[in-house]
């Protein structure tokens, strides 16, 4: 954690509170942020000396006045106003409007409140909220298919635009709650992932690319200083970590700094949000981006794939408690193509015919249905005593369906695969690979290392074929060990192939020699 | 009887009728809303005048306290409604600035120099402070308010409670950062 994430963090604290192993481990290292603390501290215990005395004389007064008052008047409710009445009947029509998907229009409507002028107050932007996870949700998916850094540097980049984005965002609209989240995030996507992705490009490739990455990272630099310069101070100070976040970027790239081997190479952020929130869903969707961009294998991939499906399982749970149909949807609609694209598609690409891969498989598919049902049940849980459309429409209902079809498929592919493992396990000598060919020698190339011969068989016979000989190929006469060299053509063969089709065995016959 | 418990009790006693209960009340919650509307004002008599009007208030509408929710929390609702409509009432604007008496207030023999002149500074600093940010400053810090109890008090989000205490003690802290540093504790 940075300073300024550390500032902000004990602004909101008091002195009393305990604070996280991050916090406390950043302020036994830093002397400024423990003089800030100190800062606080005092400010606290100077605060109640500033109030003055308590009025005794006015309560005591008070005190034998209420003994003459008349009692408590007794609750009567006053006609409502059409402000209170709107607001009695907005939880109301939020959950019957939820199943037309009309839900969130509604509960985006509040009673006016007295705001301050000096102060912007915060806006929940709901919307903006939904596109920002919409946009991770695409961005994941995008690096959970994408095997070439390049690909994946330009991926992240446009991360770390819409992380910078949506800080700036918060900054302008006073909601610096979660900024510290987001700003922990940028650092991670610009320093861990695209800077980490650059470094596992080839040498050439490297060179090629980093003039414009710099370039990228300079103009990012000038737009938060500007960002920064024209914003209050103690927000321009809340975007600080953006900039330091960018230098140390660009700085590694022109030292050419191998980043330091990470025991954990991902941990999730320091700082959470509340649960089931955009920023909560926009935590897990950068770690487990960052996960997918550094991994290889399509089981990880789908493992990590599986992670961003259960938090967004456990997001839409949270939206159809509260009524909002369309963000359930919403939500449903991303959890369909996390599982559809994300795991299925990565659990299709597994070709393994490991056994400890395929339990591996098996075991990406249980969690995504214990995910499944978890959801099935939480769903049915939440519609119990009232009409499942007030919480659960027939699209939403139709996604927990497509899961399951995914889940169907995921077994398929999963059943192809043991068969083809099993069908390849039966037919050892007996199909191309492995099988034993009957030829005869047509011509040698000694420098390609190949063999033309023309098959002795009976559906193919006179067939020509090329073939190249494996590096490690044992040729031989009976018990006499022979060379590429001392192949002539016309000399009748029996071939092994191998993996690739490449000759791993040829048996130069008998009465040819 | 848990202490939580003995609350309840007088508060149900209270909302009977119980004057006695709410003599206690009144008790328990006189300092801490006096202090509250005292920097708010930064005019004692005024915070006086508004703090009886509240516990008047809150006596007289008693019925309309929902058991189970926050009495303090109802409470500061009121006492913020009064200093609202005192601001709107005929009596015009309320005079602004410390009071003399507050910003001078005596000194015990042990009080250095120091001391008073930090005070001082203190009481400035919270005066200068806007008028939304303070009081939820004040609920916070003075009162140990929750973020969602200053919301629920002010009739504001919690975000906004947090982002203005947020906002309050960044103030403070670029006022005072030097007198704090200099006279540590």
């Amino acid at each position: 954690m940075k300073c300024p994430e550390i500032y902000a963090w004990l602004l909101i604290s008091r002195s009393g509170e305990g604070l996280p192993v991050p916090v406390r481990r950043h302020l036994r290292a830093c002397g400024k942020c423990r003089r800030r603390r100190r800062r606080l501290v005092h400010l606290e215990q100077e605060l109640n000396p500033v109030a003055a005395t308590d009025a005794p004389v006015a309560k005591q007064l008070f005190l034998a006045k209420l003994q003459h008052l008349p009692g408590p008047m007794p609750f009567t409710a006053s006609p409502p106003t059409t402000t209170r009445r709107l607001s009695r009947l907005l939880p109301v029509a939020a959950a019957l409007l939820a199943g037309l998907g009309l839900g969130w229009a509604v509960s985006s409507v509040q009673p006016p409140s007295q705001q301050p002028i000096a102060i912007e107050p915060p806006r929940v932007s709901p919307r903006k909220e939904e596109e920002l996870v919409a946009r991770f949700v695409n961005h994941n998916l995008s690096l959970s298919e994408s095997v070439e850094p390049t690909e994946q540097i330009t991926l992240l980049s446009h991360m770390a635009t819409d992380l910078r984005a949506e800080a700036f965002r918060l900054a302008r609209q006073g909601q610096p709650e979660n900024l510290p989240l987001v700003n922990e995030l940028y650092g991670r996507v610009v320093n861990r992932g695209v800077v980490g992705r650059w470094f596992s490009l080839p040498a050439a490739e490297r060179r090629e690319l980093l003039p414009n990455l710099l370039k990228n990272l300079q103009a990012t630099q000038a737009e938060i200083e500007r960002t920064a310069q024209a914003a209050p101070a103690p927000v321009a100070d809340l975007l600080r970590p953006l900039t330091s976040s960018t230098e140390t970027a660009a700085r590694d790239l022109r030292m050419g700094v191998e980043l330091l081997p990470d025991p954990d190479p991902v941990q999730p952020p320091h700082l959470a949000a509340s649960p089931g929130s955009a920023h909560a869903l926009l935590a897990v969707l950068v770690t487990q981006g960052l996960l997918l961009a550094e991994e290889e294998d399509p089981i990880r991939r789908a493992y990590h794939c599986n992670a961003v499906a259960d938090e967004l399982s456990s997001a839409l749970l949270l939206a159809s408690t509260r009524g909002d149909g369309d963000h359930a949807m919403q939500l449903g609609k991303h959890l369909d193509a996390v599982m559809q694209r994300g795991v299925t598609g990565n659990l299709k690409r597994v070709s393994s015919e490991d056994a400890a891969q395929v339990a591996e498989v098996r075991q990406v598919i249980q969690r995504a249905s214990r995910a499944v049902e978890a959801l099935e049940s939480g769903l049915a849980r939440r519609s119990a005593g009232a009409n499942p459309r007030f919480v659960l429409d027939a699209a939403q209902y139709g996604q927990v369906k497509d899961l399951e079809k995914a889940l169907k498929d995921l077994e398929k592919a999963l059943r192809t695969a043991n068969k083809e493992r099993k069908d390849k396990g039966k037919g050892k000598g007996k199909g191309k690979e492995g099988k034993e060919i009957k030829a005869v020698i047509h011509s040698i190339d000694p420098t390609a290392e190949t063999l033309t011969v023309l098959l002795r068989d009976k559906e193919r016979d006179g067939e020509k074929m090329t073939l190249r000989i494996a590096a490690a190929a044992r040729i031989n006469q009976g018990a006499s060990e022979m060379t590429l060299t001392d192949l002539k053509p016309d000399m009748r063969v029996k071939l092994v192939l191998g993996e690739g089709g490449a000759i791993v065995e040829l048996k130069v016959e008998g009465k040819n020699q | 009887m848990q202490p939580e418990d003995e609350r309840q009790a007088i508060e149900r006693a209270a909302r009977a009728g119980d004057r006695q209960a709410f003599a206690a009340l009144v008790d328990c919650h006189w300092g801490p809303v006096y202090r509250w509307l005292a920097g708010l004002t930064r005019n004692e008599h005024l915070a006086e005048d508004l703090t009886q009007e509240a516990f008047l208030k809150a006596w007289r509408g008693l019925g309309t306290f929902q058991p189970g929710a926050s009495f303090r929390v109802w409470l500061f609702s009121i006492a913020r409604h009064c200093w609202i409509d005192r601001q709107r009432g005929p009596r015009g604007a309320i005079t602004t600035g410390l009071s003399e008496h507050m910003a001078t207030t005596v000194p015990g023999p042990a009080e250095s120099i120091v001391e008073r002149e930090g005070k001082a500074l203190f009481q400035q600093a919270c005066a200068a402070l806007p008028e939304h940010l303070q009081a939820a400053f004040l609920l916070w810090a003075q009162n140990d308010m929750a973020f969602a109890d200053v919301a629920q008090v002010l009739g504001i989000t919690e975000a906004t409670a947090r982002w203005r205490v947020f906002k309050a003690r960044l103030i403070l802290l670029r006022e005072l950062g030097n007198y704090l540093d200099q006279n540590p504790r």
